[in-house]
């Protein structure tokens, strides 16, 4: 899983506290659905472009359009 | 009263968000070649109790599973929605035009889907399912054929007559091999043109059923190990595949050590903005060197592929073009 918890410095990260480590070129606009284990039920719609993830279920969504070769994980 | 027709029969399809939903209809019905359009699988034991009558004293009901299985055509609409539910993984990209590119490829989890029978006279619904085994086959140049069984956790019977949102028609079009192209290679990931004679892409999610003590019914279903395969048969000429296999090269001479991948790409075509393409690139593919016959006769080589998870990307992607914008 390329997340990681963000939070001050010193600070226990919180739940839903999230920074994306990858950012992503997806090719054109996508709707992506997936059944997750952990995050159960996944929608999200990307447009064309460079697009940062905002949460553990967006990153698994462009995760999944990588694997589809409809997304390219864009150095940061 | 006449008996019942066994030909009027068809199966509807409607994906659920979650677990529980009761979906009224369909959103895709088909005719199909074969099968139950409902099945109901009771474990029932005999009560072995002494007596003084040499009968069976009684019966333990265990277990009722319902679910279906039947086989049906390759309709560019429905099969859409039977691969996500197979895979469990989807997305969209378009209209370019009026085409719409979807993508499908393997989750962690598998939807829920409600299946809809009609056959014998009885309007039947399959609740909470999930897909068992899928295999879309082909022979030479006829008509791809796709075998599903579904597994539910409840059925309702009784039912009204219930009405899809779209029925696919042979009017509409099915998949055929011909007019296709099949792309394999033994032992590298950039499959070439092939003499391919028949096929079978397998997704057995190989269901467990969950049980609880409050109902013989399923309480749920978690898919085990998926051993996705695709079966090719060639008529080649020359080893070269076979000897892939077993040496890891066209040109090897002896056995190796290690394990050899390949890669597929079969694509199906129905006409210029309807395709179907099915394609990966880590399959371990096993093959028996042929038999020899008196009789005389080509060589076909049976070659069964694994697919196995490559270090990036999907284990299998499965590409569908067509007009629906969403399923």
């Amino acid at each position: 899983m390329t997340t990681k918890a963000a939070g001050n410095a010193g600070e226990t990260p919180k739940e839903g506290d999230f920074t994306a480590v990858h950012r992503y070129h997806v090719e054109s606009k996508t709707t992506v659905e997936l059944i997750h284990g952990l995050l159960g039920h996944v929608e999200a719609t990307f447009y064309a472009g460079d697009v940062t993830p905002k949460s553990e279920s967006e990153e698994v969504a462009l995760q999944q359009l990588v694997d589809s070769g409809l997304a390219e994980i864009k150095e940061s | 009263m006449p008996p019942i027709q066994k030909r009027l029969a068809r199966v509807g399809i409607a994906k659920q968000t979650a677990q529980g939903e009761n979906v009224a209809s369909p959103a895709y019905s088909f005719g199909v070649l074969g099968g139950q359009v409902l099945s109901a699988e009771i474990e029932q034991e005999n009560e072995e109790v002494t007596s003084d009558s040499r009968a069976v004293v009684g019966q333990n009901r265990l277990a009722v599973t319902p679910g279906a299985d039947f086989t049906m055509r390759a309709y560019p609409k429905s099969l859409g929605l039977l691969l996500y539910l197979a895979l469990g993984a989807k997305s969209v990209t378009g209209p370019v035009g009026a085409v719409y590119s979807h993508v499908f490829t393997m989750a962690q989890a598998l939807p829920y889907c409600t299946v809809f029978g009609f056959g014998a006279g009885e309007h039947t619904k399959v609740r909470d399912a999930m897909v068992d085994s899928f295999e879309l086959s082909w022979d030479e140049a006829g008509p791809l054929e796709l075998a599903l069984t579904l597994l539910g956790c409840d059925l309702e019977l009784g039912l009204a007559p219930w009405t899809a949102t779209t029925h696919d028609r042979d009017a509409g079009g099915k998949f055929r091999a011909a007019g296709g192209t099949f792309k394999l290679d033994a032992a590298s990931n950039v499959p070439a043109t092939a003499k391919v004679r028949a096929g079978a892409f397998r997704v057995p999610n190989a269901l467990e059923v969950s049980r609880l003590s409050h109902s013989v019914k399923p309480s749920d279903l978690i898919s085990s190990q998926v051993e996705l395969g695709m079966g090719l048969t060639i008529r080649p000429d020359n080893m070269a595949e076979w000897r892939k296999i077993i040496t890891g090269s066209a040109a090897g001479t002896a056995i190796t050590d290690v394990p050899v991948f390949g890669s597929f790409e079969t694509k199906f075509v129905l006409d210029a903005n309807t395709d179907l393409t099915i394609a990966s690139s880590r399959v371990a593919y096993m093959c028996d060197f042929p038999e020899s016959d008196p009789s005389g006769g080509p060589v076909d080589l049976e070659l069964e592929g694994l697919i196995s998870e490559p270090a990036t990307g999907a284990e299998v992607t499965v590409t569908l073009r067509n007009d629906v914008p969403s399923y």
